[in-house]
């Protein structure tokens, strides 16, 4: 049994026995002189000054300062860890953790209604000693309340809240409630799930379960019946400039998961508010149709768009909304060897063929360049083409040093003796010598860093075949340190190796890219190969048109706003995301938010976030089944323990009220400390 | 009403007449001392003598003679016609009484009832009041009790400072024959100083009883609070701590009471410390008993 506070501070009160301590140490003079018959015999004794003394009157100094003392400690709400007198009052107390779903799905109907309803009546039905939980979830898990039986505060904490943009995923949730319950030491400990019990929602076999002992009880706000509902999944989005204008293609895929064939809707592609294309589809129930919306739209302009169809039953995804981003083509200088031919026809090509974004391509001989095209260039490729000095060398290196991207391709026109000191300076090191393996039949590329950003693409199955190429000719390649090889050969000669250079990016290849040295120019995976390349180079890395419910806004996306990035949530809530705010900010509303720096619109940047396509699946599981997938696998296995130790150290307070005690143990020392004081004041007159 | 009652300073503070106040006191105290041993002093029956020529014939027992035929004279123990003087201390430092009555008024009833009580033993009373000087002299007389009372109910304090040598050599002065003296004062003298005093009466063959009146203040100096102590005489201020003082100063006053025993007995001069809060019998007692002795010795 200890003895703990629930508000210490208090006890900083303590500081006023100072008081009487300097009362009863400081003698304070009566202002009316002692007549006295005589000072014969006090003139005889040594004069004393005040500072010897000591204390005086002793019962009334301990009085007041215990009556302080107590009355510090009675403000310090203080309270007992008596594990017995928990488990005596109350026997059999509950500690139920209310499950409130509150994904999108719930704001079919009255669903919210009726889940707001159940927990005020799981609220009411709580007993002197019951203790509830609330906690919501959705595709993540926030208790919302402490252990309370406060009927109002869990009430107040459901009304507060409206159901979100996330899918119903009842991991977490479980997941939360065990860690709550596992340690809680009440006899009786239950979870109540209120939800409309998705089929998709339902826990994975594999998932948490609840601690042994608890019980599980379902509330089903769903009425039952699937409602009609088309929802637009996804939407791809392609804008090709073309003259004066661009032309944005969005192929929507609309599924109908309600349980009747729809009359034929119209669906409409809006951008910037406006209508600009419409079609009428008619959708047979559980089918899934592709709808294609074509509309011409100013160049250069962001523009926040929308496909929707008819509002029905669960009109949350009813709409994609979508950011239409201005198409920014990547700017490619490729340096050649004017004598080269046709060897950099497969790069050309290749570069011509990029979409997703296109590249803006200008092929110029080596010896007709000079710094202004590199300045205007995001990427530079040197393609079989000795590293220039002079004044071409130097801009080259200042473009890599100032972010640029630069590949430097090694072929077979030109070796190690062909290369400047400052391409040395920038590569790391000179091409090499050599390597012959024609009669070997070739070599292949045997290792890939696939955990590269440039080769992550191609991790996956078949999603890029290097293997198949083979490689006749390329060129021993000695990276420095600081070098990362990104490919080798299965000879172990480097093939593709990275250097960073002050802030941008340099790529040697060793094997060249025409079609003599090897025949990857002729494989699949070289037109990804090269564009992959280039977009790493350049740094490219695409907006997302939408994002899903749930997803986090942090890191890069604050890191593009210059100032104080503030956060305009759909609803017009704003929120600062850095000093006194969250650094991080889930986005569980679907809509458009804007995200602009503190007090400036030009940099606004507006972020469309939809609903989890997932959650579109109103199908409902059996509520039992789920609630069995969520209980303890022994449900028979009970465990009791001390309640005391359940309860919060404010509960423990309140039931134990001491504070009164040292109240009224105050007022009557305060009574006694009257009586003495008078008395004293007569002695002392 | 008991008797005891009328004894008790607190309630001789309600008879305003002093006269009315000694007779009830002490016709109460002698009749409550009914079997002491002290009764019939002064008047009593001593012994028979055998007739000599010259005697008085007034004073043979005829009763005797005419049981025996033989002349026999009475004699008594003690003269019963003595003058009894009062001195009475009234300086401020009289005026002082922390519970019902004051130093003063508490004397004023002892020297009420001293005086009435010598009365009745047919005594001269007289009375002096005095401070640093004699203020009022009534000379001993057999008809002067009610000018005693007179006197002592007209008591004041006076604002002036108290003394005992240059009053009691007056007092001495001014005695004809050998009296009782009866001093009562607080004595706020050095002991010697009051054995000094005191030796004038003694050195006319007067016995002395001094009676030394404190308030209980001034025994235990009871005070609390720290405050500027100011002498009632000469309206001197100390800061006094009476908290820190307290035991030493209970130390030097019963030094004082003890050095005043000491000193006075062996000068032959009867000496009794009266707590005011104390009833009067304590005191007529010890008057008594003081009378009885002398009485036996003269």
């Amino acid at each position: 049994m200890g003895l703990s506070l629930l508000a210490p501070l208090f006890l900083a009160g303590l500081a006023a026995i100072a008081v009487p301590i300097y009362v009863h140490l400081t003698h304070r003079e009566r202002r009316e002189p002692v007549r006295f018959p005589s000072l014969m015999f006090l003139r005889r004794i040594p004069f004393r000054t005040t500072k010897k003394q000591r204390i005086r009157h002793w019962g009334l100094f301990v009085l007041r300062v215990l009556a302080l003392a107590l009355l510090a400690a009675a403000f310090s709400r203080p309270l007992l860890d008596r594990g017995s007198l928990g488990i005596s009052v109350l026997g059999s107390a509950r500690d139920v953790v209310i499950l409130l779903d509150r994904s999108l799905s719930m704001s079919v109907g009255d669903r919210w209604s009726r889940a707001t309803d159940a927990v005020a009546d799981v609220a009411a039905g709580l007993g002197e000693a019951d203790r509830a939980t609330l906690i919501a979830y959705a595709e993540r898990a926030v208790a919302l309340t402490e252990r309370t039986n406060d009927v109002g505060t869990l009430r107040s904490a459901a009304a507060m809240l409206r159901p979100g943009g996330g899918r119903t995923s009842a991991g977490p949730a479980v997941r939360l409630a065990r860690d709550m319950l596992d340690p809680s030491e009440f006899p009786v400990r239950e979870v109540v799930v209120i939800s409309d019990f998705q089929e998709i929602g339902a826990p994975q076999p594999d998932e948490d379960r609840l601690p042994a002992g608890a019980i599980v009880t379902v509330v089903d706000v769903s009425d039952g019946t699937e409602p009609a509902n088309v929802s637009v999944d996804v939407v791809e989005l392609d804008r090709v400039s073309s003259n004066a204008r661009d032309r944005v293609t969005a192929t929507a895929r609309l599924s109908n998961r309600g349980p009747a064939v729809t009359t034929p809707a119209s669906v409409e592609l809006v951008l910037d508010g406006a209508v600009v294309a419409t079609q009428r589809v008619a959708l047979p129930a559980g089918e899934t149709r592709p709808v294609t919306l074509t509309a011409d739209v100013p160049p250069g302009r962001t523009m926040v768009g929308a496909v929707r169809v008819a509002a029905d039953a669960y009109p949350a995804d009813d709409a994609l909304r979508f950011v239409l981003e201005p198409v920014d083509p990547i700017a490619v200088l490729v340096l050649g060897d004017p004598q080269a031919g046709e060897d950099g026809l497969y790069l050309d090509r290749a570069l011509a063929l990029a979409e997703d974004p296109p590249f803006e391509v200008t092929s110029l001989p080596i010896a007709r360049a000079s710094a202004a095209p590199i300045g205007d260039a995001e990427v530079v490729v040197l393609n079989d083409v000795p590293y220039p000095g002079g004044a071409l060398g130097r801009a080259l290196a200042t473009f890599a040093q100032g972010g640029g991207g630069l590949w430097v391709v090694f072929g077979r026109r030109h070796g190690a003796e062909s290369w400047s000191a400052e391409g040395v300076a920038l590569a790391g090191s000179r091409p090499g010598s050599l390597v012959d393996r024609v009669a070997a039949a070739g070599g292949t590329m045997s290792i890939l860093h696939y955990d590269h950003p440039l080769f992550a693409p191609f991790a996956e199955p078949r999603s890029g075949d290097f293997s198949s190429a083979r490689f006749f000719r390329y060129r021993v390649h000695d990276v420095p340190e600081d070098a990362v090889v990104l490919a080798r050969f299965d000879d172990g000669s480097v093939a593709l190796s990275e250097r960073p250079v002050g802030a941008g990016r340099v790529v040697a290849w060793t094997a060249g890219l025409a079609n003599e040295w090897n025949d990857l120019p002729i494989k699949p995976v070289f037109l990804p190969f090269v564009h992959e390349t280039i977009r790493y180079l350049a740094r490219y890395q695409p907006e997302p048109a939408w994002r899903v419910a749930g997803s986090v806004l942090g890191g890069a996306d604050l890191a593009a706003i210059e100032g104080e990035p503030v956060l305009e949530r759909p609803d017009g809530r704003r929120t600062r995301l850095s000093d006194g705010g969250p650094d991080a900010l889930i986005l569980d509303e679907p809509g458009v938010y804007t995200l602009r720096s503190l007090g400036g619109r030009v940099d606004a940047r507006a972020i469309a976030v939809n609903a989890d396509p997932r959650e579109s699946d109103l199908r409902r599981g059996d509520p039992e089944e789920i609630a069995s997938g969520m209980a303890p696998i022994d449900p028979g296995a009970e465990r009791r323990g001390e309640l005391a130790a359940a309860l919060t150290p404010a509960e423990k307070e309140r039931r134990q009220g001491l504070w009164w005690y040292l109240l009224l143990t105050v007022l009557v020392l305060s009574i006694v400390e009257g009586g003495l004081a008078r008395r004293a004041g007569r002695v002392a007159r | 009403m008991t008797t005891a009652r009328f004894l008790d300073p607190a309630v001789l503070a309600r008879i305003s007449n002093l006269e009315l106040l000694a007779r009830t006191v002490v016709d109460g105290f002698i009749s409550g001392l009914h079997h002491a041993p002290y009764l019939g002093f002064s008047l009593d029956f001593a012994e028979h003598r055998a007739y000599m020529p010259g005697d008085d014939i007034r004073r043979i027992d005829w009763r005797v003679f005419g049981r025996t035929d033989r002349l026999y004279v009475k004699e008594f123990e003690a003269d019963t016609n003595a003058n009894f003087s009062l001195v009475f201390d009234v300086s401020r430092s009289m005026d002082y009484g922390s519970g019902a009555v004051t130093k003063l008024d508490y004397g004023r009833y002892l020297a009420a009832c001293l005086a009435y009580f010598s009365r009745r033993q047919r005594d001269r009373v007289g009375i002096v009041t005095f401070d640093e000087d004699l203020v009022e002299i009534v000379p001993p007389s057999a008809k002067h009790l009610d000018m005693v009372l007179h006197t002592i109910d007209r008591i004041v304090p006076r604002d002036r400072r108290g003394g005992l040598d240059r009053p009691l050599r007056k007092v001495a002065e001014s005695l004809r024959r050998r009296s009782i003296v009866v001093l009562i004062s607080d004595f706020y003298e050095p002991p010697e100083v009051t054995q000094h005093a005191l030796g004038y009466l003694r050195n006319k063959q007067c016995d002395v009883i001094a009676f030394h009146l404190l308030d209980p203040s001034e025994i235990d100096l009871p005070f609390d609070e720290a405050a500027q102590f100011e002498d009632l005489e000469t309206h001197e201020r100390i800061p006094v701590v009476p908290a820190e003082l307290r035991a030493e100063y209970r130390r030097l006053v019963a030094l004082h009471r003890r050095a005043l025993a000491d000193t006075l007995g062996p000068a032959g001069i009867d000496y009794y410390f009266i707590d005011v809060s104390q009833p009067l019998d304590h005191a007529l007692l010890h008057y008594l008993s003081r009378r009885s002795w002398l009485s036996r010795v003269r």
